[in-house]
């Protein structure tokens, strides 16, 4: 045993060291290599060459069905002027600001009232169920409730006396109904990160602060709110990566009307591309895409790195 | 300040000092339990708003269509049938089908869910397979570059999709694998830079015991990493099987765009066309709600038999 | 353990063995028969064309023919998608709006040879179709049915409010006040308390009987929608300036026309476009008693004849300041996809598709109007069996009172342009002048 443990420590301090090229081990990399190889032909096949391939297309006038022409960057030229590129990139930072916001507001309140009242495994698979199904299908679904002559959602909001809305078909609520449709499809899961992040918070500090007579609310506000902040901003930045993304729900429902009112990028770069046949075009704005995004994920994470550093 | 008057009136019952420390202690009861109401009325209305869509999917798809408008208030299924399942499932005739309200276009919701099965299935196994083989790699073995490498497939989870969708549909196109199996399950088959990155973080977990032991025995790497390290990390593994399961059989965006053709269509691309196919105009509300539950029940299935390891995995995944 | 791995692998095994097996959309052959994939999207034709796929394969036993019917929406992604892949049906229903497109980008194959050689009268279909399927001199197809527009109306909303089929041969409209058109519409609407439109205490907020129902935005088209006002006003869609298209949307005609329309919703009289486009569309609402008048197209006859609720007359289109009716005329004609894999079965296919055997087949379902001249007769005795009686449609045809829709290349983009803007003012959020710098738009598509 103790030889063996020697041994280990031996290994360990190797290993723990940067080792010079010559250190490795070869039938350990050969192996390495196989092990990675399926991966990293998958990466290079369909990432890289790809990624590559989609710069290039980005400087034709490539249409799917022929080569297309060397455009030099009209496509980009155009981009610039293009009201609905700028529209739609307006649109998704709606619903990205609507859908992340009220979520995380939302799922905060789950986990919490969770965290407090009930740990059961059932309430916990309810609230994930509509995170389990398709985009299209909670999609459809609503459809169907927030239909304007026959959904029983404005049938309720007549009976109450409220107006109608025609929840698809209003440019102004468009967007805002795509935004929590997902929200309601997402808010059990994210609830579920955050409550697992509640789970790390000390019971102490609640005891402590509830013999010191703090409230509820304040203990939320002193203790719990702080302590979950790596969790959140975690959270906050996968949300907006993903909600940028927003689609599925978008093709089966309203499909970028009315009114233009829900044409996102996603699908107004998916409707250049298949049903306009601007393929060219389509991949220039995805590259543009590409850019802002890493500008906005930056920009997200000096913000966040910035407070972490203020908290310490 | 009690005057000796009201010290003698309470007729010899317990003095002040006590009594005003249980009433504090009563009003804090009070307003906790009145917290704890409040907060359970607010869980319950979030369980309603979670579960009723559900609910209204179901009693969608049992009524008739014709009732549809005349009872939008029942909770009950309008006219309760079957009809909406029979036409979905292929079991209806054109005609009936027609009358209805439903659309001539043959749907067999059969075909749809096999080539769902079979998609995600292929995915998953092999995904989770490959993207297991290269997180050991990273997290066990010692090889040049492997910090470089794999910074470099993290950056991927960073790119926005449809940048290499886009190029991936030509690329395809180009295989001759439009509308085929392999051309849906191709590009996420190899890998994801999500399940090499949570399979890491295990593997970097275990304790390093086993394998050295298993090493000075001669063992080789191959067989350390399928019959000693996959064993050990068969929770996380599976989790993560689960989720790939899960992710695969919504998908949408992709399908939609290789997978057309009624023989590898898959159910939610499926649903997307059957919304289009009504000759009138409007939707098969009913038979669009058979079909959605039709799609659902599958991962909700899984779901209720394995959900423990599911709800547990939540968490690992988000803080790290 | 590891029987679960065994189970996976050997799903996983069958899984991909299928995989590699691929499967494809266009016809397979077995042996000498060569299978041709014929697709279009009118479900309600599904059945007249399957007839005449049978009596093709009869007049040619070594050739099979397979009929797909696919969703609107749905049906031009696959076309787009097949042609991309060679996996296209080898002949499909092709639409005026996608023609030019698929000709400059060489997707369908023209037809010359087998009309020269078949000695195919291209003079036995109704005037200006055969023009639609021409480009650059060269034939893409030969015209298959003709598609006419009319007001269907509900007989006994008609009777209650005291009016008969006779009042409404002869309606006009204008943009000042509507005319004697407008003023049937107001009769026909009713609140729900039971005053009509034209009366006093008229609720236009609480309507349970709209005088005539909405189809939509229409996009740039507004086919059956709002082209038959516009066109009927002396205005049409386009010019040719110099050899390139010059759109007309900004012209005054056109926003008199769509401003007129406009004020039919605003004033209770038609529902609005959210309405419209909600859970229940206009066939149906007209189906379940919601519209008392709707204006249609000629392929809709059977499916709005068919609601048992509803008892229906055909009445023409409204006369417009222009003193005429103008109704579309849009002729579909059948494409041959380049990716074909047999061209000349393909051709034989198109050739009688066109034919007076295959559209006297269709006539005799009465679910369209076929192209060839000689067959209205027969197909007004068919729908007549099924008690419609389409002289109104063919009425508008003999006296020329007829448009046919733009047929220009990157219609796509023009729509993309058009429909927002189209949504946007029937919808209330822009006003009229929009059009303006919308049409601007369109036009710089073509400079």
């Amino acid at each position: 045993m103790s030889t063996t443990s020697s041994r280990l420590q031996r290994s360990e301090r190797l290993s723990a060291s940067r080792p010079a090229l010559s250190a490795f081990n070869r039938r350990e990399t050969r192996a390495a290599l196989l092990f990675v190889a399926p991966a990293a032909i998958g990466f290079i096949a369909f990432f890289v060459v790809p990624a590559i391939r989609g710069v290039g297309f980005s400087f034709t006038s490539y249409d799917l069905f022929s080569a297309g022409s060397f455009v030099g960057f009209d496509n980009y030229a155009r981009l610039v002027t293009d009201s609905v590129f700028w529209n739609a990139l307006w649109v998704t930072l709606q619903y990205v600001v609507v859908n992340v916001g009220l979520q995380t507001v939302v799922a905060l309140l789950i986990a919490v009232l969770m965290h407090r009242l009930t740990k059961s495994m059932l309430v916990r698979g309810l609230i994930l169920g509509p995170y389990l199904i398709a985009s299209v299908v909670a999609a459809l679904v609503w459809l169907w409730i927030l239909d304007y002559q026959i959904g029983i959602f404005n049938n309720l909001l007549d009976f109450i006396g409220l107006d109608r809305q025609s929840f698809f078909g209003n440019p102004h609520l468009a967007i805002f109904t795509v935004a929590l449709i997902n929200v309601w499809k997402s808010m059990g899961y994210t609830a579920l990160l955050l409550f697992a992040g509640l789970q790390t918070i000390p019971k102490e500090l609640y005891e402590a602060s509830s013999i010191d007579g703090a409230g509820e609310w304040k203990s939320f506000w002193r203790i719990t709110l702080p302590l979950l902040r790596p969790v959140l901003i975690v959270v906050l930045v996968i949300s907006v990566i993903g909600s940028f993304q927003i689609f599925d729900t978008i093709a089966v429902t309203t499909k970028g009307g009315p009114v233009n009112s829900t044409r996102v990028i996603y699908y107004y770069i998916y409707d250049l591309a298949f049903n306009r046949y601007e393929f060219g075009y389509a991949s220039a704005m995805a590259l543009a895409l590409f850019a802002i995004l890493a500008i906005v994920t930056f920009i997200q994470l000096r913000v966040t790195r910035a407070r972490d550093n203020d908290l310490a | 300040m009690t005057s000796v008057l009201e010290k003698t009136t309470l007729g010899g019952q317990t003095p002040a000092a006590p009594r005003s420390m249980s009433a504090a202690d009563r009003k804090r009861r009070v307003r906790r339990r009145l917290w704890k109401i409040g907060a359970w009325i607010i869980l319950g209305a979030v369980l309603l708003v979670t579960l009723f869509p559900f609910y209204w999917m179901l009693r969608t798809s049992f009524s008739t269509n014709g009732a549809l408008p005349g009872q939008s208030t029942n909770l009950l299924p309008a006219d309760f049938t079957l009809d909406a399942y029979r036409r979905v499932l292929g079991l209806s005739t054109v005609s009936d089908s027609l009358q209805q309200g439903g659309s001539t276009a043959s749907i067999n919701f059969w075909i749809y869910l096999r080539n769902s099965v079979v998609v995600a299935t292929v995915t998953t196994v092999f995904q989770t397979l490959f993207s297991a083989m290269a997180a050991y790699a990273f997290a066990r073995l010692r090889w040049p570059f492997r910090s470089a490498v794999f910074a470099l497939f993290l950056g991927a989870m960073l790119v926005p999709p449809i940048f290499t969708t886009l190029p991936n549909f030509v690329l395809i196109r180009d295989l001759g694998l439009l509308n085929t199996y392999a051309g849906i399950v191709l590009p996420g088959l190899l890998m994801s830079p999500f399940a090499i990155f949570f399979l890491r973080q295990f593997f970097l977990g275990i304790s390093t015991e086993v394998e050295e032991a298993a090493k000075i025995d001669g063992a080789g790497y191959f067989r350390i990493f399928f019959r000693i390290v996959v064993p050990m990390s068969w929770a996380p593994i599976s989790t993560l099987a689960l989720l790939t399961y899960i992710g695969s059989w919504n998908d949408y965006f992709w399908p939609l765009l290789v997978g057309q053709n009624e023989n590898v269509r898959v159910l939610t691309v499926a649903l997307g066309i059957f919304r289009a196919q009504t000759p009138n105009g409007s939707p098969d509300w009913a038979g669009l709600m058979a079909a959605t539950f039709i799609a659902a029940l599958p991962v909700m299935l899984i779901f209720a038999l394995l959900g423990r390891k599911v709800i547990n995995s939540i968490g690992f995944s988000g803080i790290k | 353990m590891k029987k679960q791995r065994l189970i996976a692998a050997a799903m996983a095994a069958v899984a991909i063995s299928g995989a590699l097996a691929g499967c494809s959309a266009s016809g397979t052959d077995s042996g000498d028969k060569v299978n041709l994939s014929y697709w279009l999207w009118d479900a309600n034709q599904q059945p007249a064309y399957k007839a005449c796929a049978t009596a093709f394969t009869k007049a040619n036993p070594d050739i099979d023919v397979t009929v797909k019917q696919f969703g609107w929406d749905d049906y031009w992604s696959q076309i787009t998608t097949g042609l991309v892949s060679g996996t296209a049906p080898d002949v499909f229903t092709g639409h005026s709006s996608y023609f030019p497109t698929f000709v400059e980008k060489h997707q369908i194959l023209p037809i010359d040879d087998v009309v020269k050689a078949d000695d195919i009268n291209l003079k036995q279909y109704e005037t200006g179709l055969t023009a639609a399927w021409t480009s650059g001199k060269k034939l893409y197809g030969l015209p298959k049915d003709v598609g006419l527009a009319a007001m269907y109306v509900n007989s006994d909303m008609l009777e209650k409010a005291g009016l008969t089929a006779d009042d409404l041969s002869n309606l006009e409209w204008n943009p000042k006040d509507g005319g004697t058109f407008e003023k049937t519409i107001a009769h026909l609407t009713l609140d729900a308390k039971g005053v009509r439109g034209d009366e006093p205490g008229f609720d236009k907020s609480n309507v349970a009987v709209y005088g005539l129902g909405l189809n939509g935005d229409g996009g740039g088209l507004g086919e059956t929608i709002w082209g038959q006002y516009a066109e009927s006003n002396d205005w049409t869609y386009l010019d040719e300036k110099g050899g390139k298209p010059h759109f007309n949307y900004d012209d005054k005609n056109f926003l008199d026309a769509i401003s007129w329309f406009k004020g039919l919703s605003d004033k209770g009289y038609m529902p609005t476009l959210e309405q419209a486009v909600s859970g229940i569309g206009q066939q149906d609402s007209y189906g379940a008693g919601k519209y008392a008048m709707i204006s249609e197209g000629s392929w809709s006859a059977s499916t709005l004849f068919g609601y048992k609720d509803v008892k229906s007359i055909i009445a023409p289109l409204p006369l417009g300041p222009s003193g005429h009716r103008a109704s579309p005329a849009n002729g579909l004609a059948d494409n041959i996809a380049v990716t074909t894999k047999h061209p000349e079965q393909s051709k034989k296919l198109v050739a009688f598709l066109g034919s007076k055997d295959c559209q006297s087949l269709v006539a005799k379902q009465a679910v369209v109007f076929p192209a060839i001249a000689d067959l209205s007769d027969a197909t007004k005795k068919a729908y007549e069996a099924k008690g419609i009686d389409i002289s109104p449609f063919l009425e508008t045809v003999d006296k020329g009172d007829i448009y046919s829709s733009p047929s220009v290349a990157n219609w796509a983009e023009v729509n993309a342009i058009m429909t927002p803007a189209m949504q946007a003012y029937l919808g209330g959020s822009a006003p009229l002048d929009s059009f303006v710098d919308a049409n601007k738009q369109v036009n710089a598509l073509y400079n």
